[in-house]
């Protein structure tokens, strides 16, 4: 369907509209325009606009999610919501702040620092606000802070039908209504476009030290992992990191000084012979080569594995063997605490992927452990379902989103279940 | 169906101890702990498995009869008060632990499974279950799922929905849905996270996957007086300030002291404008880092007092004193209400400000006790039912301070849930577009309004109707017809 550019200006009167171009795509697909309205007005009138004519809109930020997922059944308009950007309150004593879902999320923690806060998230791949919680992904701080679900307080967003609506509030506790933030985190945009977000906020660390051990197996890891976890010591982050030869077990501890340095040394009394503590320079190195992790290249096959303590390492060493036995590198970083891991395949054959995928799923499935694919050729995404099987609750979600965004117009066909 | 073969039908799917169906009997589900709302059940039934629930919500579904689910019955916002020619679905028979997961941190629950159950069960391993609202050792977890439940220790650790990884819910039509499970995420809608806090109106929660929590290290409890709640409220400013979290903080003003004390003799000092009741948990080395610090807080803000916890005994009896400052309430007053309201924390000197005027301009005392943390306020309204129109005015009161907390960012309810109580006061936090978004959710999950059907939202929104925008139709904006 063509989007009369002129027609959209004088209607929705936003002045920011171009048309699309193959840099706009999403999975392959191209947008007729891109709009990049300056105010929730703008917001609400594009979508309105856009829903009454059947149009298909996708929303974004920094861009650098619109590969989640499966490729949109219809796509008209990019809708950029950069221009709304800027921290609205930062209620520094009640440790919240309420902030635009065009921010970025790196400016938001450099406001936030100001007065020694900081939100406790840690998304592999930082964008935006409105990103953050539309994909919903967590880091290695997940273990101690929770994931953005547990820090998002109030939520605000244009519907389809370009109705403005809130849910939650501006108060660390609430139980007014339903959990309308809860619903919104992860949904991928599919329910209403994010305009506005409340999170609690947490002191901001000012000391860290990482104890760590290397040349260790999964079972070694999954054995350190339980002595941390019955002990006394309150790690930020447990990780696992294997790749090219080398493999380490980290136990990371931020805080203030003298309890950090404690735990640290506590920490490498547990894990034993060649344990050490890193500090500074040293500590920031090793962190970064686990971020290494994310850093795919074109051709790259990159999953997310979420499973539970127990059942993590026996997935992780046949992911790791099968992957051995069919000559591609993998490489691993696994948040072993709260058993989420991604995995990366370096460029493997689509004839080499797909089995090791099927492989893998089929194993997590098993024991009811997810995987989901994050980043893929699309050679391999046309062949291997994305997302994962829902079981019995895709009913429930069918009949939600119908109800938000009846005529689809949402990000159509890019969730779970083609929803 | 006329009572009768009803009555029939239940009792062939559950069995004869299943189904309540004589009056004297049903005295004791004609409400829950706010026990000035009062309604009769048609009959109550108290299922033990999940396929008896889905019988029951099937039979119910079929013959147009709503559900009201009970779990202890020990709410505070008339949840689950009965509707009118309506069933109780009580989850009380189902109380088995299904299975503790340590090496995950796990446990899955019957909703009826008492709170306090699942800390018991798990402590001689050295977990326990965090979310611990003063009810526990009565209340159900399905009725902390329904309200998602907090607690003392909040601040530090969340609520009940910050806990729940899974459910099994049976719909209005009698279909079981598994949602969630152990890990912490799974791809989709948080459906998990939708249905805590739904005070029973989307689906009734038969099972509940936990998440469990390591016992700290050590505990340390402090009790810090003050001359008024304006110091008190400056030194938890100045314990925020500090990047400390602690595990809990609770307030009280002079009135809820004098209660608490001539109930349960806690040794609060009877002189105090406000104390503090501060509790730091974690590896030693952090807490005796912490409590240093915010002892020499404490006193810089003009502490009158302070003294350290010795021992279990004495931890237990500071907090004897708070959690029993609501029913200590009796010992200076006939009757109060209890209200829930939350307020940003930074607001509370101005607030108490306004509750107090508020209670002068009635002509009623007002006691507040304060999770100073997490900013949940509980104004005790006092009043004497015996004088003629001091109930009402009393309530009003009571309405009062709740638009007050919503005018200084707040909300209407911090743990309690809306339920029938709230419901008039749900316009004040949100519009009537908010409402109607909520509403969507409703109709997607329960449209035929099945499920406690009274509760939560004002006005109930039709699940065909098409809400958003207004459109004209073409003939009113050609001036040929109007709309009435």
């Amino acid at each position: 369907m063509t989007v009369n550019i002129g027609e959209m200006i004088a209607e929705t009167g936003i002045d920011l509209i171009r048309e699309g171009t193959s840099n706009d795509a999403v999975l392959g697909a191209v947008p007729g325009v891109v709009a990049a309205p300056g105010s929730v007005e703008g917001i609400s009138r594009l979508l309105s606009w856009a829903n009454e004519r059947g149009l298909a809109v996708i929303p974004c930020g920094t861009r650098t999610k619109l590969d989640r997922g499966t490729p949109p059944a219809r796509y008209d308009i990019l809708l950029d919501l950069s221009r709304l950007s800027g921290v609205i309150e930062h209620a520094a004593g009640d440790l919240t702040v309420t902030v635009r879902a065009g921010t970025r999320l790196d400016d938001l923690q450099a406001e936030l620092a100001k007065a020694g806060q900081f939100l406790a998230v840690d998304p592999p791949v930082p964008g935006t606000v409105g990103g953050l919680i539309a994909c919903g992904d967590s880091g290695p701080r997940r273990f101690r802070y929770g994931g953005v679900r547990d820090l998002l307080l109030g939520v605000s967003f244009v519907r389809a039908d370009g109705t403005l609506a809130r849910g939650g509030g501006k108060v660390v506790k609430n139980v007014a209504g339903y959990d309308l933030p809860k619903l919104f985190t992860g949904a991928l945009g599919t329910l209403g476009v994010i305009v506005e977000a409340t999170f609690r906020l947490y002191p901001l660390p000012s000391v860290s030290a990482t104890a760590v051990v290397s040349g260790v197996s999964e079972r070694a890891a999954a054995d350190a992992l339980s002595a941390i976890v019955t002990s006394s010591v309150t790690p930020t982050v447990l990780d696992y990191y294997a790749a090219a030869g080398e493999s380490h077990f980290a136990v990371r501890f931020e805080g203030t000084d003298l309890p950090v340095w404690v735990q640290a040394a506590r920490t490498v009394e547990l894990l034993g012979k060649g344990a050490r503590v890193l500090s500074g320079e040293d500590e920031n190195a090793l962190w970064r080569l686990f971020s290494g992790v994310m850093q795919t290249e074109e051709g790259d096959v990159l999953a997310r594995l979420s499973s539970v303590r127990s059942d993590l390492p026996a997935l992780l060493k046949r992911a790791r063997a099968e992957t051995n036995e069919s000559g591609v590198e993998l490489s691993l970083r696994a948040h072993v605490g709260h058993a989420q891991a991604l995995l990366r395949w370096h460029e493997p054959s689509t004839e080499a992927a797909l089995p090791l995928l099927t492989s893998l799923r089929a194993q997590a499935e098993a024991c009811s452990s997810r995987l989901v694919v994050w980043r893929t050729p699309a050679d391999v995404r046309e062949r291997f379902e994305v997302w994962g099987s829902m079981g019995e609750s895709l009913d429930l979600m069918r009949r939600v989103k119908a109800q938000f965004d009846p005529r689809n117009t949402l990000n159509p066909g890019r969730f779970v279940g083609g929803i | 169906m006329e009572r009768l073969a009803l009555v029939k039908e239940l009792t062939s799917i559950l069995g004869p101890g299943g189904v309540i169906s004589e009056p004297e009997q049903l005295l004791t589900y004609e409400s829950d702990g706010l026990r000035n709302y009062r309604a009769t059940p048609l009959l109550v039934v108290l299922p033990t498995t999940t396929q008896q629930v889905q019988a029951v919500m099937r039979l119910c579904h079929a013959e147009g009869i709503p559900v009201v689910p009970r779990g202890s019955g020990t709410g505070l916002s008339a949840g689950a008060l009965p509707v009118a020619g309506g069933i109780v679905l009580g989850l009380s028979r189902m109380r088995d632990i299904l299975e503790v997961d340590l090496p995950n941190e796990r446990a899955v629950v019957q909703a009826g499974v008492l709170n306090l159950s699942v800390t018991q069960r798990v402590a001689p391993h050295g977990y326990y279950y965090a979310p611990d609202p003063s009810s526990q050792q009565v209340c159900s977890i399905g009725g902390n799922v329904a309200e998602n439940s907090g607690g003392a220790h909040c601040l530090k650790y969340g609520f009940t929905v910050n806990h729940v990884l899974g459910l099994t819910v049976v719909l209005a039509g009698g279909e079981i849905v598994h949602l969630g499970g152990k890990s912490v995420e799974s791809p989709g809608y948080d459906l998990t996270g939708v249905f805590v806090g739904s005070e029973g109106t989307l689906g009734i929660v038969t099972e509940v996957t936990l998440r469990l929590v390591r016992r700290p290290e050590t505990v340390l409890t402090l009790l810090a007086a003050f001359e008024s709640t304006d110091a008190a409220g400056a030194a938890v400013s100045g314990i925020i300030g500090a990047g400390i979290v602690p595990a809990a903080i609770e307030m009280m003003d002079n009135l809820s002291i004098q209660a608490a004390e001539a109930a349960v003799h806690a040794n609060y000092p009877l002189d105090a404008g406000a104390i503090l009741l501060v509790e730091l948990d974690g590896p030693r080395v952090e807490v005796e880092d912490q409590s240093s610090l915010v002892e020499g807080i404490c006193l810089d803000s003009g502490a009158t007092s302070l003294r350290v916890a010795k021992d279990d005994e004495e931890r237990a009896l500071m907090w004897k004193g708070r959690k029993s400052a609501f029913a200590a309430m009796g010992r200076i007053s006939r009757d109060y209400f209890v209200q829930d309201g939350v307020i940003p924390r930074t607001a509370l000197p101005r607030v108490l400000r306004e509750i107090a005027a508020l209670g002068e301009q009635y002509g009623l005392r007002v006691a507040n006790v304060f999770h100073a943390g997490d900013g949940n306020l509980h104004p005790l309204v006092l009043f004497d039912g015996s004088v003629p129109g001091q109930t009402g005015q009393a309530e009003m009161l009571a309405g009062d301070i709740l638009k007050v907390c919503v005018d200084a960012g707040g909300s209407i309810t911090g743990e309690h849930g809306v339920g029938l109580d709230k419901k008039r006061y749900m316009p004040l936090m949100f519009s009537s577009d908010d409402l109607d978004t909520m509403q969507m959710l409703r109709c997607a999950i329960d449209p035929e309004r099945e499920l406690n059907p009274d509760k939560l939202f004002p006005t109930p929104r039709l699940c065909g109707e098409r809400p958003g925008v207004y459109k004209p139709h073409p003939l009113q904006e050609a001036g040929l017809a109007d709309l009435f």
